[in-house]
């Protein structure tokens, strides 16, 4: 039986260097930790990322693929993209255009959801739940 | 008739045709600052005496050979305002000196008017005051004025080109104009003279057609460089890498292993490191423009974009420091690293087991025909994206 997993929205900071980042990965290691994880980060806030930055976003990418989870892209900032695409990492993530974009692709190939619930979330309608709460994390059911 | 020329490299507002604090004037275009592209021409025009070019840059930022004696004039530093004083005191020390008629030139726009046919129409059509314009009829900051008009000079300068005193007669220019004001128009202009459809020529030997190689560069037998594209005197273009569509690199640019660069000009001294994907770019100064997404993004890590030093023996003594840690960094790194090798339970088990690769392959044993000898398996696919690969 397919049961609805969460699917974690998080902010990135504006700033994605070696302290951030470590900072960054810290706040989310119970997240990667949790069973096939369902993640998206929201790249909006990104002004300036360094190797750092696009090394933390390969562990992330690491560890939950280990989980059998997914960590998707969303409302990359023009400076992120340009970094991830000099670094050839862009084509390694999924990326949406926005954090409801990243969130609705989660449920839109699921076979079992697909029989019974065909979308959850059919497009163009508002999402439950997609603004993200103070810390910069929210959840979709 | 004596005939001098004022070159202005400034602009009318501040923090305007600057890319990374400084005037494009000054930036190279395949292996020349776009100033030299323009004193040159002056230089070749027969009617020309002198030359006094005004620059708010100061001289440490000057381009190599401004000092030496090369016939690209004299040149005068002035910060902020007083550079369109200096400007104009330049135009009194040459009417002193006798000159009847004085060309005025703001780099600002790169145009390829021919100064000799100016000059000729201002003094057969006895005008006091000629600007070239466009074919809008806006003017590309090229003037003549006579020596007797100082006031109208005067009222120019103190305005910054921007506004004229009196009457003031058109020279209509339909040719090539760049107008220089953004990291495009500097991209532009290289890919017209690689392209050779303009007047500006690569300054290096063209090894093979279409590459044109400066002084001093290095470039490994394992990388690639497809024409048309330009390596700047001094350039390094490290083993793997691929340098293609146009690209300029001009001197001292490093380019680190598998780095590929595409569609993309270079500042002097720039660092692009090892195993990047820089593409439809200028960069330099530990900056990217990157002009599809036309974005600025600055970088502090300067394993990704960094920054040469232009002192030749800080960049030597940097080389031979990386070149003496090598080794005893690898054999640190031998000693302490984790082995990633898995020993087999029993040796002579190991041994006696026929090798992984002597076997067919998992996919080949699926496909349900078998494959001819020279014929290539249908369930192969080959991604191809540069020449190379």
């Amino acid at each position: 039986m397919e049961t609805s997993r969460p699917v974690i929205v998080k902010r990135m900071p504006d700033r994605l260097n070696q302290k951030q980042a470590r900072m960054f990965l810290h706040d989310i290691q119970p997240l990667l930790n949790t069973d096939r994880p369902q993640l998206v980060f929201d790249c909006s806030l990104i002004r300036q990322m360094d190797a750092a930055g696009v090394d933390m976003l390969l562990h992330c990418m690491a560890e939950v693929m280990k989980r059998d989870g997914e960590l998707k892209l969303a409302a990359v900032s023009p400076q992120a993209a340009v970094v991830l695409e000099l670094t050839r990492t862009d084509r390694l993530f999924e990326v949406f255009e926005t954090s409801g974009d990243a969130v609705k692709s989660f449920y839109r190939f699921l076979p079992n959801a697909m029989k019974n619930q065909p979308v959850p979330f059919p497009m163009g309608t508002p999402l439950p739940g997609d603004g993200t709460s103070t810390d910069g994390a929210s959840l979709a059911a | 008739m004596d005939v001098r020329a004022i070159v202005v490299l400034g602009a009318p507002e501040e923090s305007y045709e600057t890319i990374a604090g400084e005037s494009y004037a000054l930036a190279d275009v395949l292996g020349a600052p776009v100033v030299y592209r323009v004193l040159d021409r002056l230089k070749a025009t027969a009617e020309i005496n002198a030359i006094t070019v005004v620059t708010e840059a100061p001289p440490s930022t000057w381009p190599v050979g401004t000092t030496t004696a090369n016939g690209r004039g004299t040149w005068v530093q002035a910060a902020g305002d007083q550079l369109w004083r200096a400007a104009e005191q330049a135009f009194e020390d040459h009417c002193q000196n006798g000159a009847e008629q004085i060309l005025i030139i703001r780099i600002g726009p790169y145009t390829e008017l021919d100064f000799g046919d100016l000059i000729k129409y201002h003094t057969q059509q006895r005008h006091h005051v000629t600007a070239a314009v466009d074919t809008h009829g806006v003017p590309l900051d090229i003037y003549v004025i006579s020596g007797s008009r100082r006031n109208d000079a005067a009222y120019l300068f103190r305005h910054r080109l921007r506004q004229f005193r009196g009457r003031f007669e058109q020279y209509p220019f339909d040719g090539y104009t760049n107008r220089l004001t953004s990291p495009h128009d500097l991209r532009h202009l290289a890919v017209e003279g690689l392209m050779q459809r303009i007047q500006i020529k690569p300054e290096g030997t063209e090894i093979k057609p279409g590459v044109w190689v400066g002084r001093g560069a290095q470039i490994h037998r394992r990388s690639r460089v497809l024409s048309p594209a330009f390596i700047g005197a001094g350039c390094r273009v490290r083993a793997a890498s691929v340098i293609t569509r146009c690209s300029s690199l001009e001197h001292h640019t490093v380019v680190d292993c598998g780095t590929v660069v595409e569609n993309v000009s270079t500042l002097p001294f720039t660092y692009l490191g090892a195993g990047l994907d820089v593409t439809h770019s200028v960069v330099g100064r530990s900056r990217v423009w990157n002009l599809k997404r036309n974005v600025e993004v600055e970088f502090a890590d300067a394993r990704l974009i960094g920054e040469a030093s232009a002192n030749a023996p800080l960049r030597a003594l940097g080389s031979l420091l990386s070149l003496a840690s090598f080794f005893p960094a690898q054999f640190l790194r031998g000693l302490f690293a984790p082995s990633h090798r898995e020993c087999p339970a029993s040796l002579p088990g190991a041994i006696s087991t026929p090798a992984a690769a002597l076997e067919a392959p998992a996919a080949l044993k699926a496909s349900a025909p078998a494959v001819d000898a020279g014929e290539f398996p249908a369930n192969l696919v080959v991604a191809r994206r540069y020449g190379n690969e």
